[in-house]
């Protein structure tokens, strides 16, 4: 049961994805810019890296290691699919925003890092609750560094103006619209983490 | 039963049941979810062609915010006329397949702008007294990464620009991307700053994105800045292969359709 726990856990904060193990960090630049893109790119990576531990560690021990990779990416390329063919059908809007990023999935470190480190060694549950946990792990720190971004940037969270008609003459900030902020966002956020929890600090 | 999992014969057999059952699956996605996918599309296609002739498609100054999928399939219906026209440049109104008759927004673009036998779109834009005041068509070439579906708008006068767009296309954000940004589009729609697909003379000359910029490559009464906008600058690829379809998409449009058009302009002026 700890090991469960600690498995949920985990990738929350102490193994967090982005800021401990640094992964996913392309989508995290390019999708940032609005709450929403980045709420939709965070829930597709989530479904996509839970499901692809489960169906991966079902398979585990029948995957012939020789081709243990390519099953992996194909079991993975397979779900990205089903996710972008979903998000053309029913939220259509978003994914034209989306464009690229979320077939991009599939090349998210993420993914493949914990079908590999994880569910090929781990029964279903675990696996599933693994991958389930650093999509949320990596959906926090999407959901953080969007929503700096959104309220300084262009004035507003999920489209509803906070800054902007409220300020008189609020003029967006440029430098937040654009990815290179993301970098700041997430320096910040690795800073106050490893500030709160020093035990992440390697001492060289 | 130990099965040896190095064995090439086992490899193979899982490798096709695996992708079997992925391919399948997507199959079924596929098939489901198509008839949502072609709905949006082609809303998304109307609400272009409605963007390309200058109207308010957007719910608020900010241009964030689009208006209903019924407002857009509504203001289609009752300002946008749809006609073909065939090899001769004769004009069609619909078309046939398996007994069931389709307008022109419904022609397969891809196979229509590549081959030279099928029907070629026009989308005839009136006010809202019934006047026709604009011509749009499609343009359809590759860019750096793929193909860029867009159309392109002339006034009634039959030489002056009077819009761009894009609605598909995996240029790279940033750079080609661009395309679909206010400040590209605006070039062909400035009404301070006139653009037209004909030179002094009246005759169809190309109409060129310029590497560097408009101004810093022609003195201001050089005529070719008529014919020119700003090009994008490090998407040198994107701006050549977008001049080079665009250009033949309207000499194509000219042999066919245009150029009478024009003519007989120039009959009723005289």
């Amino acid at each position: 049961m700890a090991d469960l726990k600690k498995t949920v856990l985990d990738p929350l904060w102490d193994e967090n994805p982005i800021t401990f193990t640094l992964l996913g960090i392309c989508s995290a630049l390019a999708v940032t810019g609005n709450c929403i893109p980045a709420f939709t790119m965070a829930c597709s990576l989530t479904v996509v890296v839970a499901l692809s531990n489960l169906i991966i560690s079902l398979l585990r021990n029948v995957i012939p290691p020789k081709v243990e990779i390519i099953i992996q990416l194909v079991v993975i390329a397979a779900l990205v699919i089903i996710a972008d063919q979903l998000l053309k059908a029913y939220m259509y809007e978003v994914s034209l925003k989306l464009s690229v990023f979320v077939g991009l999935i599939i090349t998210n470190c993420i993914v493949l890092g914990r079908a590999k480190a994880f569910a090929m060694a781990n029964p279903p549950l675990p696996s599933f609750l693994d991958g389930l946990s650093n999509g949320i792990g990596y959906s926090i720190i999407l959901m953080f560094v969007a929503t700096i971004r959104e309220i300084l940037g262009p004035g507003t969270w999920f489209g509803i103006n906070v800054l902007k008609g409220n300020i008189a003459d609020y003029v967006p900030n440029g430098v937040m619209v654009l990815p290179p902020a993301a970098f700041f966002c997430i320096g910040i956020f690795i800073w106050i983490q490893r500030s709160l929890s020093p035990k992440l600090v390697k001492d060289d | 039963m130990a099965v040896n999992k190095d064995s090439t014969g086992y490899i193979i057999i899982f490798s096709i049941i695996v992708c079997a059952f992925f391919s399948l699956a997507l199959s079924v996605v596929q098939t489901v979810v198509k008839e949502a996918q072609d709905k949006n599309s082609r809303g998304y296609m109307y609400f272009n062609i409605l963007k390309v002739f200058g109207v308010k498609v957007y719910q608020d100054e900010a241009k964030s915010k689009k208006i209903s999928a019924e407002e857009i399939q509504k203001l289609f219906k009752t300002h946008i006329e749809e006609i073909m026209l065939d090899s001769d440049g004769n004009v069609v109104t619909e078309f046939e397949v398996k007994g069931q008759t389709f307008p022109a927004s419904f022609v397969n673009m891809s196979k229509s702008m590549k081959k030279d036998k099928t029907y070629k779109p026009v989308f005839i834009f009136k006010n809202k007294d019934g006047v026709v005041t604009q011509y749009g068509i499609p343009i359809l070439g590759n860019g750096l990464w793929g193909p860029m579906w867009g159309f392109f708008s002339i006034k009634a006068d039959m030489k002056t620009v009077a819009g761009i767009t894009f609605y598909k296309h995996i240029e790279t954000p940033g750079l080609g991307a661009e395309v679909d940004k206010e400040w590209f589009q605006k070039q062909y729609r400035d009404p301070e700053n006139p653009k037209s697909i004909r030179n002094a003379e009246g005759k169809l000359v190309d109409f060129n994105l310029i590497k560097g910029g408009v101004k810093a490559k022609f003195n201001h009464d050089d005529p070719r800045v008529k014919n020119s906008v700003d090009g994008i600058s490090g998407a040198t690829i994107t701006s050549v292969r977008l001049n080079g379809y665009l250009n033949k998409d309207l000499r194509t449009y000219e042999k066919l359709y245009f150029g009478k058009l024009y003519t007989n302009l120039k009959k009723e002026k005289k």
